[in-house]
């Protein structure tokens, strides 16, 4: 069975997050809270990774977060949505993280870029060129700079809005802001982006027409 | 010519626009090359932003259990539906309709059953509330008086300690009284006694 089958699957008969979040509140249910873990620790390990550019630290942050969500787990109003919940427990840890002294934002994602996936990967016939990668690493390594230069506000925003794709009014809910206020912070840090990207943006080696074929069959003569 | 607002741009970028204002801003941006510009820039930065993709470590241990666990559910019941068409011969409900009609009704009872235990948990938290407040009236209370009965003894003691003090203070008083009577009595003896002495001598002489 494809992984998108299953996910389909599971999404005809799985209960709601908010569900799951009453078995944990009212039974302890450690089954329903597993659940919950394993649907979201993939967002907030990406969220953390991003704010605070450390990959390595945000699998920490993400076990905190959970383990504050079990903690509190009381706390946790029916009625409201339980991803905004979990993001502002993740963002408020990621938040006091940034202000800790020992901080090894720099030192981040230089191993992880290499594992990370290329948007040329997955796609069928022609591999990338050496040229093509490296261009590719490169704006990626480009892309964290310049969004962990962004203040925290703005880049949150970006994060939230880009990357896990809430809609403006859902992160207004989660950051306790009023809409317009969200997208106005939204605007100043595409207009930042703009201009830290601009240069990299301009050398990013486009897709060469002589680029490399991967062989499929050998020519006899 | 009016320019939109930028969040109205960022809006219309990420498709959050009403349509009939995304219609506007979309026959707008086709006259104004200014806005067009911003759109563009930002679209582009968009797309840089797409090449910084984050890997998630996760346990693969428990995923694949999540997942075995999902499949072998699935194939139960996939195994119980197809047994029960069977069965059921021709006819047998589409199970898509099934599930759209069932979806409502089962998420009503779901939230009534939730409004039901969260009234019920309210009503038990507050008769609880209720009872402790109860019971830190009554300490309070039972605190007070015993402190009131404390002061109550303190001040019947120091009463009678005062009325001894002032019995022994009479008696006193009176002793004085009496002795400085008997003396008095005896001076005025004494005094007689000399008078009449000195008369005596003085009537031989």
């Amino acid at each position: 069975m494809s992984a998108s089958v299953l996910e389909s699957f599971k999404a005809l008969f799985a209960p709601a997050d908010e569900q799951l979040m009453w078995r944990v509140q009212t039974a302890d249910d450690a089954e329903a809270f597993a659940e919950l873990v394993n649907r979201w620790e993939g967002p907030i390990q990406r969220l953390c990774t991003r704010v605070i550019g450390d990959a390595h630290r945000s699998q920490d942050l993400t076990q905190e977060a959970f383990a504050r969500l079990y903690a509190r787990r009381k706390g946790y109003r029916q009625g409201s949505k339980l991803s905004t919940y979990l993001w502002r427990i993740a963002l408020n840890l990621c938040y006091d993280d940034l202000r800790r002294p020992y901080h090894r934002r720099e030192t981040a994602l230089t191993n992880d870029t290499n594992e990370a996936c290329s948007p040329w990967e997955d796609m069928p016939g022609d591999s990338p060129t050496p040229a093509e990668h490296a261009a590719a690493e490169e704006t990626g390594e480009a892309v964290r700079r310049a969004l962990l230069s962004l203040p925290e506000h703005q880049r949150t925003i970006v994060i939230l809005r880009h990357y896990e794709n809430l809609k403006f009014r859902e992160i207004a809910d989660v950051l306790d802001l009023p809409e317009g206020t969200v997208k106005t912070r939204m605007t100043e840090a595409l207009n930042q982006l703009a201009t830290l990207l601009r240069r990299t943006l301009e050398l990013k080696v486009a897709p060469s027409p002589n680029r490399r074929r991967r062989p499929t069959e050998l020519s006899v003569l | 010519m009016n320019h939109p607002n930028p969040e109205d741009l960022v809006a219309y970028l990420y498709g959050e626009l009403l349509p009939a204002a995304r219609q506007r801003l979309a026959e707008h941006l086709t006259a104004c090359p200014d806005c067009q510009k911003t759109v563009n820039d930002w679209r582009q930065t968009l797309s840089a932003l797409d090449t910084w993709q984050v890997p998630v470590h996760r346990p693969a241990l428990s995923a694949l259990r999540t997942n075995l666990r999902w499949a072998a559910t699935a194939l139960i019941l996939v195994g119980l539906g197809l047994w029960a068409g069977r069965v059921t011969a021709p006819g047998a409900p589409d199970a898509r309709l099934m599930r759209a009609e069932l979806l409502p009704v089962l998420r009503q009872e779901l939230r009534q059953d939730l409004e039901r235990a969260s009234a019920r948990t309210l009503a038990e938290a507050n008769a609880e509330t209720q009872r402790l407040v109860g019971e830190v009236v009554q300490t309070w209370s039972a605190t007070r008086e015993e402190d009131r009965q404390t002061t109550l003894a303190l001040y019947n003691r120091a009463e009678r300690q005062r009325k001894t003090d002032l019995a022994w203070l009479r008696r006193d008083l009176e002793t004085v009284a009496l002795t400085a009577d008997a003396r008095l009595e005896t001076t005025q003896h004494e005094l007689g006694q000399l008078a009449s002495y000195s008369q005596t001598r003085a009537e031989t002489r």
